[in-house]
């Protein structure tokens, strides 16, 4: 009975705030489980992996394998963690490269050299962290959209260092 | 009669506040006050204790520390309870100790009404408003016009809109003078006019301190709520999945500036569960400064993977890779107690330096170890 109450409060409220266009509902954001991603993550990679290596006839690792490792990397980050920008765009970017020019170089197309910092435009650290995340650029207009996106792409990422880590550790 | 019914009340609520501990806490302590203030005499109870759980179940992060404020209003309410009902703008626990003291309730409420909160109140608006109704007909009888413009002088934007209250109330005769009052002021839309009906009122219940301390209300309440602390000054309404935007008193009114400050709310929210998201942010506040540790944290997080693809790479062929044993480490090492907000829980901690973070809007899905809050509800909006 406690609950009917709730969801007709909830009803009610939402449906006649939102009617008269007083209130601004939050925007309803997707559902991840660390243990789900962290699943999907390692059922990807482990194969992919798997399979590089026996692609390589001998074991000399050089720029391609690593390559192929690091598009896995991302390829299995961004099929993780459906539902988001980033990882859309992450795998458009991915596949893009990949058929592209052979060099597969790192989905995200960027890191480290970047270093705003310019300090006083909150703008340029917004542009710097638009440069970060995969699919950013597209954001432009939308800084909430990017602050969230934001989250969900820095909880995966520390998601994904963590199962690399314990992957190499295992070994 | 009225005591018991009043003892009851507290009762239900201490037993309602021990059931949802864990979110209590995160309800703000005027949310709660308000809550009993409209409460009614007539049993709705159960109806109204049930809408008092979305709110709290509701709630994202803010952990408004509503634990001590709990008691003290429980306290409240069963003392001035017949004349919470009038009080709907009841926020702050400064007044409570006011409200304890007084013996003379009625004079009390002019000024209770003044204060610039009734967030809660007008949250449970359409629910609980045949209660507010008699409460507004109490008032009125005793001859205390009582606006509820007094309400959208709260502070903040986490407000239901008024125009629910509005929408959803039964005509009634008594009512009609403050519900044309409501409608007047919501069309409006504009706070001096109201702000002005409301201090002619306070003067002519001569009460004009509390004019002066609504005004002060009111221009706080324009700061920005980044930090969420302002709810020992006017009291918070529990946030919940909306964003209730109010022109405040002196405040432009245009939708322009309206969706402006939205927007910025909506930003600063997000940028509060970054703030946690990212380890060694609790204590920075500002925006810029925030913005660039979340930049570096990325970039971090970045190389990191970037140099562990490359050991990876070159470790590959005698990968050894068991799905279970990495399943098992993370979950055990998973990190308990989480931050307060619903969200994405990565929950895992294999002896690494980064947090455990959460990201609105996802529910942690990790069983047995994690001793974190149950799952909230699918988000309403």
């Amino acid at each position: 009975m406690l609950k009917l109450y709730m969801l007709v409060f909830c009803k009610q409220v939402g449906m006649e705030s939102y009617e008269r266009k007083r209130t601004y509902p939050m925007k309803s954001s997707k559902v991840i489980h660390s243990t789900t991603f962290t699943t999907k993550y390692v059922s990807y990679l482990v194969p992919a992996l798997t399979n590089i290596g026996s692609l390589l006839a001998s074991y000399d690792v050089d720029e391609e394998t690593k390559k192929m490792v690091r598009y896995e990397v991302d390829m299995a980050l961004a099929l993780s963690a459906k539902g988001f920008a980033w990882s859309r765009a992450l795998k458009h970017k991915l596949r893009l490269n990949y058929n592209d020019d052979d060099r597969v170089g790192d989905g995200h197309g960027e890191p480290v050299t970047k270093k705003p910092k310019t300090e006083h435009e909150e703008e340029e650290r917004m542009m710097c962290l638009r440069k970060l995340i995969p699919g950013g650029k597209e954001m432009m207009a939308d800084d909430e959209m990017l602050l969230s996106e934001l989250g969900s792409y820095v909880s995966c990422l520390e998601l994904q260092v963590n199962i690399l880590r314990s992957m190499l550790q295992n070994n | 009669m009225a005591s018991d019914g009043n003892d009851d009340l507290g009762f239900k609520h201490h037993s309602l506040m021990n059931t949802n501990n864990p979110l209590c806490d995160k309800v703000d302590g005027m949310a709660l006050s308000s809550m009993y203030n409209t409460k009614s005499s007539n049993s709705s109870d159960p109806f109204f204790g049930s809408g008092w759980d979305p709110i709290v179940s509701l709630n994202q992060s803010e952990s408004l520390g509503g634990g001590s404020s709990m008691v003290s209003h429980s306290g409240f309410a069963n003392s001035h309870y017949p004349l919470l009902m009038e009080n709907q703008g009841i926020c702050g626990t400064s007044h409570f100790s006011q409200y304890q003291s007084d013996p003379s309730f009625v004079e009390l409420v002019p000024k209770i009404q003044g204060f610039g909160c009734g967030n809660l109140s007008e949250m449970v608006g359409p629910m609980s408003l045949p209660h507010c109704t008699q409460g507004y007909a109490m008032n009125h009888e005793g001859g205390i016009e009582r606006a509820s413009t007094n309400s959208t002088q709260s502070r903040d934007d986490r407000q239901i809109s008024e125009e629910g209250v509005v929408g959803a109330s039964p005509n009634r005769k008594c009512r009609k003078r403050v519900h044309e009052a409501n409608q007047n002021a919501d069309e409006e839309l504009k706070k001096d006019p109201s702000g002005e009906s409301c201090d002619v009122q306070k003067e002519h219940d001569s009460k004009k301190q509390k004019t002066e301390q609504n005004a002060t209300a009111n221009s706080r309440g324009k700061q920005v709520v980044k930090q969420a602390k302002d709810s020992s000054q006017t009291g918070e309404a529990p946030k919940e999945n909306y964003i209730h935007v109010r022109a405040r008193r002196g405040q432009a009114t245009n939708s322009h500036s309206l969706a402006e400050r939205v927007r910025r709310e909506k930003i600063s929210e997000r940028m509060k569960l970054l703030q946690e998201l990212v380890p060694g942010c609790n204590k920075i506040t500002g925006k810029a400064v925030m913005l660039d540790e979340i930049i570096n944290y990325v970039q971090s997080l970045q190389q990191q993977v970037e140099f562990l693809s490359m050991k990876l790479a070159t470790v590959n062929p005698e990968l050894n890779i068991d799905l279970e044993r990495i399943l098992s480490k993370e979950i055990l090492h998973s990190r308990g107690g989480n931050a307060a907000v619903v969200g994405f829980n990565p929950g895992i901690n294999l002896s690494h330096p980064f947090s455990s973070g959460i990201f609105p809007g996802t529910i942690s899905g990790i069983p047995n170890t994690n001793p974190q809050f149950p799952p909230f509800p699918p988000q309403v909006g």
